[in-house]
């Protein structure tokens, strides 16, 4: 009997770390008292004679942490500095061994890679006896989470809601790094990094208050209820496989829908307030279960969970877990505004580049966030009409493909580095025009030249070939330009390789301009060093028509004809998305006389001036 | 009327005041056509350095006739990023003359509540020369009230505005954040209905009696105390017809039919300007003003 749908019991990726859990909830003191076996394979050809654990919750401790440092004492235009003492987080190893072994509690310690000495985000244990190439290892230990009045995500918010993420001691991923070294990979948690983790299963049991909803990743295939102490408590039991990550939430608010997409069963969780949108999110995450399976692969789990918090702990939403997602509105959202969708959308989307293939968001966010925005924007624009699948009030509207494009183009690309492919530490600046809007658009262009349907066939071997692995940008660019090679004629192939490449390394841009027309000639130009081909329109005075390729990477272009030239038009179909600026595309003889906006203009100023007036 | 209930009686007296009010304004259809032309010349010329600041960045460009045939995000995006003072030409106009229409509206305000009160149709001298005489009373009146409209909308909304967030989190309930918000509005209401019917009822006594504006705007504030319960439904009658004026306007906005659009939207202003005098003349009607003004 599954209360919430039912483990596939397909062994799907390597489970290299496979966690069992019992955690017991205090509410009152909002701490989670936890015993775990973890039972890790060693995936290597070396022995492995140390091991390290994230112990992320440690980053809201205090302002020393190196998460919190940077931030000055204020997270989202939240003052988080002052406050009281049990309002912090914290995580310890209460005890570790080795089951049936060496005895690890005395011998951690706390590292720091940037000289830190306050930050307790990375833990090192080393071993007596080494793991042997494809052994096992089994750790038995118990912990302590107490969770922070929330500052990011993790924590507590009004009216006993919790959100368990970054919640437990979780393993490092032990990997070859680019030079070919086996390493654990397991950073410190620093700002504008979240994720990485191996694959494996999660075999979770958390008891807490009766009256409290619990959600989390996986499927829940036990309920009931526990006696202690003459006490009794809630019992669910989750089993989440192949996943890298665990996360959950428990609130005495949450009301649950379920419906199902074909075998995939949706768990929605949303608050009383915000019950109005549960026909809205269900919509968009069955539409999105649709398109992914349509343009990317099947979703390859048996659940979904999408919650959104009450809005008293918004603070806790928008993010993203394995097949749990985090969205946020408020009360009465309109209609008109469909932010609520794209950000459940977004979420969701993380399940393919996050969940299933489990890049490495630390080092390379492009890899996530960005590949999730490109398609976050494409399921959006086909759930609603595209120029305004975000907004549509009063007649101004927008889409996400326009809103992506703008956030791209309206950074200040001389003055910041705005080269996609860096680690997320590295980044300054616009970190979300450069990691999601950059990549999206980037994208969107290649889409635009290779035809949507090459672009998902791309997507779609780079989804299989890598699914349930670690992919790397050499990974996705590799394919992308073998694909390229093989399905793109040169000289347009090796354009967009070029094109790739420059987005990924580089701040170069592109805007195509038509700088004179004079008669029968015609001078345009290419600012930025991007370059791709497009095709000039040119309309004669007699109407008639004719069409030309800008095929070489020049930086002016003249064109003269035996004809007067009534307009011209560089790029007709915005094949080039990237272009900072189209308005400068173009050139027509005939102005546009702008009626529109003139009667526009007039009536509405006019019930302005009637309506701001009625005091007097 | 007695403030304490609204009889069977005290309805029909409202409902024959609105009759006679609605004769009144039909008596001087001119002044609408005063309003409404005045209005119109203003809103004109602001839709015209619109219209031509388009023209001078869009206007030879084929995005221009995109963003024509209609609203495009990318078009718009592009050019005030471009062009970041694209609209610079516009703003000021807008704000110019947002300030003469706003002083020309007391004028002619003035000249309107006092050609409403007479039962014979006024010719366009004796409405300028009304007009001019009450103007600076009025012109006192209008600052009085918008600064009370600004205190009591400061003090209502502003703690609201400035502490939302931890308002929300206090409550724990975005939804009981709105009931508040609800419940404000309803206040807002009130206090509102009774600044404008004590602005229009001191108005009126100021055209009628021609004492001092102390003493009008002391006699506008008892006429509304005394007959609040009617002047609040009068002021939801009407701020809901204006509304609905509102409300139909947008609908009309998303029509294809530009043209068809603008002259039903102006039929609807036109029928906001009729509105709001017959305001004028109900409450003059009410306070009976109207006949009593040599
Ligand atoms: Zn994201």
């Amino acid at each position: 009997m599954f209360a919430y749908c039912k483990p596939t019991g397909n062994v799907q990726s390597d489970r290299v770390a496979n966690y069992t859990m019992t955690v017991d909830l205090d509410h009152e003191h909002k701490t989670a008292f936890g015993m775990s076996q973890i039972v890790w394979h060693n995936p290597s050809p070396n022995p492995v004679s140390d091991l390290k654990f994230y112990m992320y919750l440690n980053a809201f401790k205090n302002m020393k942490s190196t998460w919190l440092k940077p931030t000055g004492g204020v997270v989202f235009d939240n003052p988080i500095a002052r406050r009281g003492d049990d309002e912090w987080g914290h995580i310890t190893i209460d005890s570790i061994g080795i089951a049936n072994g060496e005895e690890l509690t005395t011998k951690m310690y706390y590292v720091q890679d940037d000289g830190n000495i306050d930050d307790e985000t990375v833990l090192y244990i080393p071993l007596d006896q080494a793991v042997q190439p494809g052994d096992s290892l089994v750790l038995n230990l118990t912990f302590t989470s107490k969770l922070p009045k929330t500052i990011a995500r993790s924590g507590y918010g009004g009216n006993n809601f919790h959100l368990f993420v970054h919640w437990y001691p979780k393993l490092g991923v032990y990997e070859q790094d680019l030079e070919g070294n086996w390493d654990w990979n397991c950073i410190q948690f620093q700002q504008r990094t979240e994720f990485y983790g191996d694959f494996g299963n999660y075999d979770m049991t958390i008891r807490c208050d009766q009256s409290f909803t619990v959600g989390a990743s996986g499927c829940m295939i036990e309920e009931g209820t526990i006696d202690r102490e003459g006490e009794t408590f809630k019992m669910t039991r989750y089993l989440a496989e192949d996943v890298i990550d665990f996360a959950w939430c428990v609130s005495p608010e949450l009301e649950e829908y379920l419906d199902q997409w074909e075998d995939v069963d949706i768990r929605l969780l949303v608050g009383p307030d915000h019950c109005h949108m549960a026909d809205r999110y269900m919509r968009a995450i069955k539409h999105s279960l649709q398109y992914f399976n349509d343009h990317l692969g099947k979703y390859p789990y048996p659940g979904i969970t999408l919650m959104d918090p009450p809005f008293h702990s918004l603070r806790n939403g928008f993010m993203e877990y394995p097949t749990f997602a985090t969205a946020g509105t408020v009360y009465r959202m309109p209609t008109w505004f469909r932010g609520s969708e794209s950000l459940a959308i977004h979420e969701f989307a993380h399940q393919f580049f996050m969940g299933v293939l489990a890049s490495n968001e630390k080092a390379e966010p492009w890899l996530d966030e960005g590949f999730v925005t490109y398609y976050e924007d494409r399921i959006m624009e086909s759930l609603f009409p595209p120029d305004e699948s975000q907004v549509s009030f009063l007649g101004f509207k927008y889409g996400n493909t326009a809103l992506s494009r703008n956030e791209y183009a309206r950074m200040n690309h001389e003055q910041i580095n705005t080269a996609i492919a860096r680690p997320g530490w590295e980044i300054r600046g616009d970190f979300k025009g450069i990691v999601y809007s950059k990549t999206a658009t980037m994208l969107k262009t290649m889409e635009h030249y290779l035809g949507q349907e090459k672009m998902d066939e791309m997507m779609k071997r780079y989804f299989t070939n890598h699914k349930f692995t670690h992919p790397r940008r050499a990974d996705f660019e590799s394919l992308a330009v073998d694909y390229i090679n093989q399905h793109v004629n040169a000289p347009l192939s090796s354009s967009l390789i070029t094109f790739l490449t420059d987005c990924l390394d580089s701040s170069k841009t592109i805007d195509y301009q038509v700088t004179r027309v004079d008669g029968k000639t015609a001078q345009l130009k290419k600012v930025g060093e991007l370059f791709l081909p497009v095709d000039i329109a040119i309309t004669f005075a007699d109407n008639t028509t004719s069409k030309v390729r800008w095929e070489k990477n020049t930086t002016t272009k003249e064109l003269s004809f035996n004809k007067e030239i009534q307009s011209i038009h560089i790029d007709p179909e915005s094949h080039c998305f990237i272009d900072l600026n189209m308005n400068n595309n173009s050139y027509k003889k005939e102005p546009t006389f702008f009626k529109r906006y003139l009667l526009k203009g007039i009536s509405w100023t006019q019930h302005l001036f009637q309506s701001t007036t009625f005091l007097i | 009327m007695d403030p304490a209930f609204i009889s069977i009686n005290n309805i029909l007296d409202m409902m024959s005041a609105l009759v006679k009010g609605f004769k009144q304004v039909l008596i001087h259809k001119n002044i609408i056509v005063y309003l409404f032309l005045i209005q119109l010349i203003f809103a004109g010329i602001v839709g015209s350095v619109i219209q031509k600041d388009l023209q001078m960045h869009l206007g030879q460009t084929i995005a221009g006739q995109v963003f024509e045939s209609d609203f495009n995000y990318s078009v718009f995006m592009d050019m005030m990023r471009s062009i970041p003072d694209a609209f610079a030409i516009s703003g000021k106009v807008f704000v110019i003359v947002f300030v003469i229409n706003f002083i020309l509206a007391i004028f002619l305000h003035a000249g309107c509540i006092q050609t409403l009160l007479h039962k014979q149709k006024q010719s366009m001298a004796s409405f300028m020369s009304s007009a001019a005489k009450l103007f600076f009373p009025f012109l006192f009146f209008a600052l009085f009230f918008l600064i009370l409209f600004l205190i009591i909308t400061g003090i209502l909304f502003g703690p609201l505005a400035a502490n939302s967030l931890p308002f929300v989190e206090w409550l724990e309930s975005d939804r009981l954040f709105f009931y508040v918000l609800y419940v404000c509005l309803f206040i807002y209401f009130l206090l509102l209905s009774f600044i404008t019917n004590w602005s229009i009822n001191s108005r009126i006594h100021c055209a009628r009696s021609q004492v001092s504006w102390w003493q009008s705007l002391k006699a506008g504030g008892l006429q509304t105390k005394k007959n609040y319960r009617a002047l609040t439904a009068y002021f939801l009658l009407f701020s809901s017809l204006a509304f609905l004026g509102i409300w139909v306007n947008i609908k009309l906005d998303n029509l294809d039919t530009l043209v068809l659009t603008f002259i039903l939207s102006l039929l609807i202003l036109l029928g906001k300007i009729i509105i709001r005098l017959w305001n004028y003349s109900t409450l003059a009607v009410c306070s009976n003003a109207i006949n009593k003004t040599v």
